[in-house]
């Protein structure tokens, strides 16, 4: 009880909250690389499908070239004795990344929003818009966004929930 | 409740470059979450902020070398300074010199019935100046491509003499492989032989601190560069075009003093007619074409001396010979002269795939 009742302080007292920072969620972030690889087998030839295309899939990389797809997560640590409800995680997506469609996951209960404005507004990709290079207005697709925010909808207390979108390199 | 947000901050450092490639390597993309909560139905509004993800972008390296010449070049056997043109494009992310080699080989990019018969020689590689468009031996000088942006391109061209003799329709191919080098100093910079793939990730922090990654495919055109070894290569070709001809000499008698008939016999007085064709089965057209022909000892240059005699003929048409009815129509410009027992035909030029006849009479002694 104790401890739930600094984390509460917190909104109005910051330092004491700074003072008891074991008891603060947290949230890290993290990232993993991967390349979209033609499959080859064990003698380097290229293995392809039915139709006779090369079979590609996505396997981790090393290194960080235009093309590659990047995974960020981002973890929700509580630490805490209390469960986090309606934990919010904004992340602006770099102006050199084109976010994946689709890519938003989490283990948890989630929802996801996007923005178009660098994180001022967040909402769903429906009633997001653009203006296009023809000064008209468009609906927003996935490479307009530069925001994404994750709502999970709880973080048991002393758990950890990771949640993460994928976008590629310029 | 209204929801406390705070936007994530997000860094960017580095030189951009143009994005048509790719961002530039070296680039720091460095990026940060941040969290809002509740606790018990209450806004906590203090948010917090994740460590700052960073990454350095990488140097990937590519290329493409690709002839532009639309089809195999023509030459003539014997010419000089022949000139086959690439376009070099670094395709990566990163300013890198390239390093240019040529040689032989017999890809047959254009389709040739007949690739690759003979060899170029005294072959060497020039890059475009840009002073002046094309091949010109007095401006493209350099023998390397000097600090080539990511998403430039630069004009090479593979300059070589042509054998003589040599045959029409000859072809020889040669291939032009361009190496990626360092960049990034005025100079020719040293070939980069390997990539860092098989070398730990060093993630990064900053700007110098990205590895290379080769990202160029095979050669085309049976260039023989690998896929992923910092090279390619593309090939072209020359291809001989010259003229081949061919004389044919024939005769007829055209006249008798004592046949009054068409069935005129070769008997002294008698007229005889030579046509002596030249076809051009080559590509080219043959100029300054003159032939000569010493008449035998028996026979005189023109008309016959006996009574009734024809005129005799000594022209040169632009037909196939017919001996008894020739074709065509007379060249004036060209001739058929007699002196001391030699006949000279000049044909001025015999267009590639034509025929020309000359025709002239003699009198059997």
């Amino acid at each position: 009880m104790i401890k739930k009742i600094v984390v509460i302080c917190a909104v109005s007292l910051l330092a004491t909250v700074s003072a008891v920072a074991e008891e603060k969620p947290s949230v890290s972030m993290a990232t993993h690389s991967y390349q979209l690889t033609v499959v080859k087998d064990k003698k380097g030839k290229v293995v392809k499908d039915k139709k006779g295309k090369p079979v590609k899939k996505w396997l981790k990389a090393s290194k960080v070239v235009p093309s590659t797809v990047v995974k960020y997560v981002d973890t929700i640590t509580n630490d805490t004795d209390e469960t986090l409800t309606d934990a919010r995680v904004s992340n602006p997506i770099n102006e050199n990344l084109l976010f994946v469609e689709g890519s938003a996951a989490s283990k948890a209960k989630f929802s996801v929003k996007y923005s178009v404005d660098g994180g001022k507004h967040y909402d769903l990709p429906a009633h997001l818009f653009v203006i296009g290079k023809d000064k008209k207005k468009h609906q927003a697709q996935a490479k307009d966004y530069n925001a994404i925010e994750f709502v999970v909808a709880q973080v048991s207390a002393h758990s950890k929930v990771d949640v993460s979108f994928k976008v590629k390199l310029k | 409740m209204k929801k406390i947000l705070v936007a994530a901050s997000m860094m960017l450092f580095g030189v951009m470059s143009a994005q048509a490639v790719g961002v530039a390597a070296g680039t720091v993309v460095t990026n940060n979450a941040s969290l809002t909560y509740e606790v018990g139905g209450t806004q906590v509004n203090t948010p917090v902020n994740s460590n700052d993800d960073v990454f350095v972008v990488d140097d990937k390296v590519d290329l493409t070398v690709v002839h532009q010449d639309g089809a195999a070049v023509p030459v003539a056997p014997g010419a000089t300074a022949q000139a086959l043109e690439f376009l070099v494009t670094n395709t990566g992310n990163k300013t890198h010199d390239f390093l240019l080699t040529a040689g032989q080989n017999d890809g047959n990019p254009f389709g040739e019935n007949h690739p690759d018969e003979f060899d170029a020689t005294n072959v060497q590689v020039f890059v475009e100046s840009g002073a002046t468009p094309g091949y010109q031996a007095a401006e493209d000088t350099a023998t390397f491509i000097d600090e080539l942006a990511a998403d430039g391109a630069a004009t090479v061209y593979i300059v070589s003499d042509i054998p003589n003799p040599q045959n029409d329709g000859d072809v020889a191919e040669m291939t032009l492989t361009a190496q990626v080098a360092v960049g990034g100093a005025a100079g020719q910079g040293a070939a980069i032989a390997a990539d860092d793939r098989a070398n730990a990730d060093t993630a990064g922090t900053a700007a110098g601190d990205e590895q290379i990654v080769f990202a160029d495919a095979a050669g085309t055109n049976g260039a023989t560069d690998a896929v992923l070894d910092g090279q390619h290569g593309d090939t072209s070709a020359y291809k001989v075009q010259t003229a081949t001809l061919d004389a044919t000499k024939t005769s007829c008698v055209i006249w008798d003093p004592f046949t009054t008939t068409a069935n005129y016999k070769r008997i002294p007085g008698a007229m005889i007619r030579y046509a002596i064709d030249v076809n051009n089965t080559g590509s080219a057209n043959a100029d300054n074409v003159v032939l000569t022909d010493n008449i035998p000892a028996a026979v005189t240059f023109g008309q016959s001396p006996a009574a009734g005699a024809p005129a005799a003929v000594a022209e040169i048409r632009d037909a196939a010979c017919n001996c008894a009815a020739p074709a065509g129509n007379v060249v004036a410009a060209d001739s058929v002269t007699h002196a001391a027992g030699t006949v000279t035909a000049d044909y001025n030029t015999v267009t590639a795939g034509t025929h020309k006849c000359a025709y002239f009479d003699v009198a059997i002694n």
